[in-house]
C-alpha cells in the first residue's frame, strides 16, 4: 500500500504522492500514518465474492487461454503482463474492462508517470535487414533500440536504424473477449480468481 | 627518469589546479561579457540572455558522431536531478536535490568539495525534491535550499560564508531555482504555488547576505494590481518564481517569469486577472521596482505556470523576448516595453480560439475546470514546463522540449490550510487524448512556425543546448543523450546514460578541449571527442 500511495496507480487517476512525485508530496512518515488510519477502518470480514474463484482458475489455465500469455503466481506465459497483483490493485470493473476491451487502455497512451507495467505491451511488427518478419510485443523501447518478445516468447534485441521496417500498433495483441467467447458469469469467475490471488 | 617525469607532470598538474583556483574570481563584468569566454558557463542559462547557446565549435556536425563519455560523477542522490552545472576556469559547480552543492574537477569529474544542509524530515515540497543549480559571483557560489534558505559558499572550499532564512518551509515555501547573480546581488525566486504561498523574488547582497529588496509577485493592499484579487485571496495567491530569469545590461532590466495563482485549478474565490501570476516581470535590479509586466494566462485555472526562461533575442533591430509558454503558445514580447508582438500555438491547444485587442490568446467558455471534469489541452503539465529552451543565433531557431497531452480538469472547493497542498482540483489523463507525445521542436521566432521537430519515444523533461558547432543537444526519458543537427533535428549521435533526464545540457572547455555535460539518473555525465 505504501508503494501505491507513494508511486500512484499507473493508468488511473491516482497520482504519485511521495516526495518525488507530482502529487501532494507526502513524507514517508505521513504515508505510513495514512496507512495506519486506513488499516484501522478496515472491515475484517471479506466482501462476499460475486463469482466462483475455483471455476475462474480453471478457465484462466484452461479454456479461456489466459495463461498462454499471462502469469499468475509464477505459472503461465510471459507475453502479457503478470496478473498476480491486479486483483489487489484494480477494481473489478477495471479488470472486466481489460478483458472485454484489451486495446482500450493501450489506445489511451500512458505517460511515464502512469505506466501500468514496466513495458507498454504495444503490438509491433518489424522486418529485419535480411527480410525476416518479427511480430510481438514491445518489452522496452527508446528512440534507437527496441526489445520485442514474439509469440514464442523469444526476445529480440534490435537497433531501429538497422531495420527495414518498424511498425507499432496500439491494438493489443490480446484478443477481445466478447460475451460470445466468455459469458458475463465466466468473466466474473476469472475476476474472482484474480481478486482471490491479489488479496493474498 | 621515467618516475621523475611522472612527478614533474604531477607537479605541473597541481600548479595548473592552483592557477585554476586563483582565477576563480567571477566579476560582474565577466558575467556581462560571458560570450568572450565560451570555455566557461557562468550562469544557469550560460549567459544573461537565456539562450543556452555555447560559442564552442570543436564538437560539430562533422565530428559529433565520434563523441565519447569522458567521465561520470555519481551524486548518489535519489529522485530527480535537475541541476544545470556551472563551469568556471576548469571547476564544475552543481547541486543535487537533497540540499547538496559540490565542486568537481571539470576535466576528470573528481570531487573537490561537497556541502550539504540537512533536509528537514517534515518537508514536503511540491513536485518532488529538486534543485536546478547555482549562481557564482566573486569567490562565492550561491544556491537555495528546499527549506527556503539562501546559502553562499566559498567557491574554493564549500565552506558556508553566509546562510539566510528567506521564509518558513513549514508553510510551503522552498527554493528549487538556480539563483542569478546581477551586479553585486543574488536574485532568487520562491517556490510554493501549490501551497498557497504569496510569491516573491528576493535580492541579497552577495557579500553579506543582507536582503536588499523583495518583490511580492502578488500585490498587497494599496499596490497596483491588488484589485485583481477577490477579497483576501491575495494572501495565499501563489504566483511563485521558481525558474531562473534573465538580465539585459543594456536596459538594466531583470526579466523574471512567475507561476500559477493558488489554488491552482480553482478560480472561484479569486475572481480577477490575479496579477502577477503567470507573468513576465521586468524589474529594475537595483531597486526591485516593476518596470512593466506581461501576463500570459489571466486568471489561470490549469496550473500553467509561465516559469519558462525568458530568452532575449534581437531581430530586425528590435529587442525581444521569446518565451514558449506552458499554455501552448509561443510568445514574442518587446523587452523594452512589454508589448506583445505575437502569440502562436506550438503544440496541441484547445483552451483558446480568439485573441484580445493586444493579440493575447483568450480562454474560451469551455476552458474552465468543472465539477464533473472535462478535457482541456494542453494538460496540467503543459506544452512545455521548466525545461530550459535554447536559441541558436546561427540558425535563428528557438529549440524547446514540448509535449502533446490533454487532461481532464475537475474542480472542487478546498479551504486553505497552511503548509498543505492547495490545488482546489484534480486532473488526470484524458481518455480523449492520443498517446502522449514528446518532441524537440525548432520554432522560427519571426513567424512562430514550428520548422522542424523530432519525436521522442515518450515525453521528456530534458532541457536543450545549442552550440556554435551547428548542434543541438537534449536528453530523453529513456536515458539517451542525443546530439542533433541544429538545422534538421536529425540525430547524429546518442549515448545511453541509464537514467531519465530532467536536466538541461551545458558546454564548457578545459585545456582547449570542449565538453558537453548533462545530469541523468543520479549522475552527471561529461562527453567530448575521443
Amino acid at each position: 500500500m505504501f508503494q501505491v500511495i507513494s508511486n500512484g496507480i499507473p493508468g488511473t487517476a491516482m497520482p504519485a504522492n511521495g516526495t518525488n512525485g507530482q502529487g501532494v508530496g507526502m513524507t514517508d512518515e505521513e504515508i505510513w500514518q495514512i496507512i495506519t488510519y486506513i488499516r484501522s477502518q478496515e472491515v475484517k470480514a471479506p466482501p462476499k465474492p460475486l463469482g466462483d474463484a475455483a471455476h475462474g482458475k480453471q478457465l484462466f489455465y484452461g479454456d479461456a487461454n489466459c495463461s498462454l500469455c499471462h502469469m499468475v503466481e509464477g505459472k503461465g506465459g510471459r507475453l502479457g503482463p503478470d496478473l498476480s497483483g491486479v486483483g489487489g490493485s484494480r477494481t473489478r470493473e477495471a479488470i472486466i474492462d481489460s478483458i472485454r476491451n484489451p486495446s482500450r487502455r493501450l489506445a489511451w497512451g500512458l505517460t511515464e508517470a502512469t505506466k501500468e507495467f514496466p513495458q507498454e505491451y504495444e503490438s509491433v511488427t518489424v522486418v529485419t535487414a535480411d527480410g525476416k518478419e518479427i511480430k510481438g510485443v514491445t518489452l522496452n523501447e527508446d528512440s534507437f533500440t527496441v526489445q520485442i518478445m514474439d509469440a514464442g516468447e523469444h526476445i529480440h534485441l534490435l537497433e531501429k536504424d538497422k531495420l527495414r521496417s518498424f511498425q507499432k500498433s496500439r491494438q493489443s495483441a490480446m484478443p477481445k473477449y466478447d460475451a460470445d467467447v466468455l459469458s458475463d458469469k465466466e468473466v466474473e469467475d476469472i475476476v474472482t480468481f484474480l481478486v482471490s490471488v491479489g488479496a493474498k | 627518469m621515467k618516475m621523475l617525469s611522472r612527478r614533474l607532470l604531477a607537479l605541473a598538474a597541481c600548479i595548473a589546479l592552483v592557477i585554476l583556483y586563483a582565477d576563480a574570481q567571477v566579476t560582474s563584468d565577466r558575467l556581462v561579457n560571458s560570450s568572450k569566454e565560451p570555455q566557461n558557463w557562468m550562469t544557469y542559462s550560460g549567459d544573461y540572455s537565456g539562450k543556452r547557446f555555447s560559442g564552442l565549435d570543436q564538437i560539430n556536425v562533422a565530428n559529433a558522431h565520434s563523441m565519447v563519455a569522458k567521465w561520470v560523477y555519481q551524486t548518489a542522490a535519489t529522485g530527480k536531478l535537475e541541476t544545470s552545472p556551472l563551469v568556471v576556469d576548469g571547476i564544475l559547480y552543481a547541486t543535487a536535490q537533497d540540499n547538496r552543492a559540490f565542486a568537481l574537477d571539470a576535466r576528470t569529474g573528481r570531487p573537490i568539495w561537497m556541502y550539504q544542509r540537512q533536509v528537514p524530515s517534515d518537508i514536503r515540497p511540491c513536485c518532488g525534491h529538486v534543485n536546478r543549480g547555482m549562481a557564482i559571483l566573486g569567490d562565492k557560489v550561491f544556491f537555495g535550499t528546499l527549506d527556503a534558505h539562501v546559502i553562499a559558499l566559498d567557491a574554493k572550499t564549500g565552506a558556508v560564508v553566509w546562510d539566510v532564512t528567506a521564509a518558513d518551509y513549514r508553510t510551503g515555501h522552498s527554493f528549487t531555482v538556480a539563483p542569478l547573480a546581477v551586479k553585486n546581488l543574488i536574485v532568487i525566486g520562491v517556490s510554493g504555488g501549490e501551497y498557497g504561498v504569496r510569491g516573491f523574488i528576493d535580492a541579497y547582497a552577495a557579500d553579506t547576505g543582507e536582503l536588499k529588496w523583495r518583490f511580492y509577485t502578488v500585490p498587497g493592499p494599496g499596490e497596483p494590481g491588488h484589485e485583481t484579487w477577490e477579497g483576501d485571496s491575495w494572501k495565499v495567491g501563489g504566483a511563485p518564481a521558481w525558474n531562473t530569469g534573465t538580465y539585459d545590461p543594456a536596459t538594466n532590466q531583470l526579466f523574471w517569469p512567475t507561476g500559477n495563482p493558488a489554488p491552482s485549478n480553482r478560480g472561484e474565490g479569486r475572481a480577477g486577472d490575479n496579477l502577477y501570476s503567470n507573468s513576465l516581470l521586468a524589474l529594475n535590479p537595483d531597486t526591485g521596482k516593476l518596470n512593466w509586466y506581461f501576463q500570459f494566462t489571466k486568471h489561470d485555472e490549469h496550473d500553467w505556470d509561465a516559469t519558462q526562461v525568458p530568452v532575449m533575442i534581437d531581430a530586425n533591430g528590435k529587442k525581444l523576448i521569446a518565451q514558449a509558454d506552458r499554455n501552448g503558445y509561443f510568445y514574442i514580447v518587446d523587452r523594452t516595453s512589454g508589448k506583445l508582438i505575437s502569440a502562436t500555438p506550438y503544440g496541441k491547444t484547445t483552451w483558446s480560439d480568439s485573441k484580445d485587442a493586444e493579440g493575447r490568446p483568450v480562454a474560451n467558455k469551455n476552458a474552465s475546470p468543472t465539477h464533473e471534469g472535462h478535457t482541456v489541452c494542453p494538460g496540467a503539465l503543459g506544452t512545455t514546463n521548466f525545461m530550459a529552451p535554447a536559441y541558436d543565433p546561427q540558425t535563428g531557431l528557438f529549440y524547446v522540449t514540448a509535449r502533446d497531452q490533454c487532461d481532464i480538469f475537475s474542480t472542487a472547493p478546498q479551504p486553505y490550510e497552511a503548509g498543505h497542498a492547495f490545488y482546489g482540483s484534480a486532473y488526470f489523463p484524458s481518455e480523449d487524448a492520443e498517446p502522449y507525445l514528446g518532441f524537440l521542436k525548432a520554432i522560427d521566432p519571426a513567424t512562430g512556425e514550428v520548422k522542424e521537430k523530432f519525436q521522442h519515444t515518450s515525453p521528456t523533461w530534458s532541457g536543450v543546448l545549442s552550440t556554435a558547432g551547428g548542434l543541438v543537444f537534449s536528453g530523453d526519458a529513456e536515458g539517451n543523450f542525443i546530439a542533433f543537427d541544429a538545422k534538421s533535428l536529425k540525430p547524429l549521435w546518442h549515448f545511453q546514460m541509464g537514467g531519465a533526464v530532467y536536466a538541461p545540457p551545458m558546454a564548457f572547455a578545459v585545456d582547449g578541449k570542449e565538453y558537453v555535460a548533462i545530469a541523468a539518473g543520479s549522475a552527471i555525465y561529461a562527453f567530448g571527442l575521443p
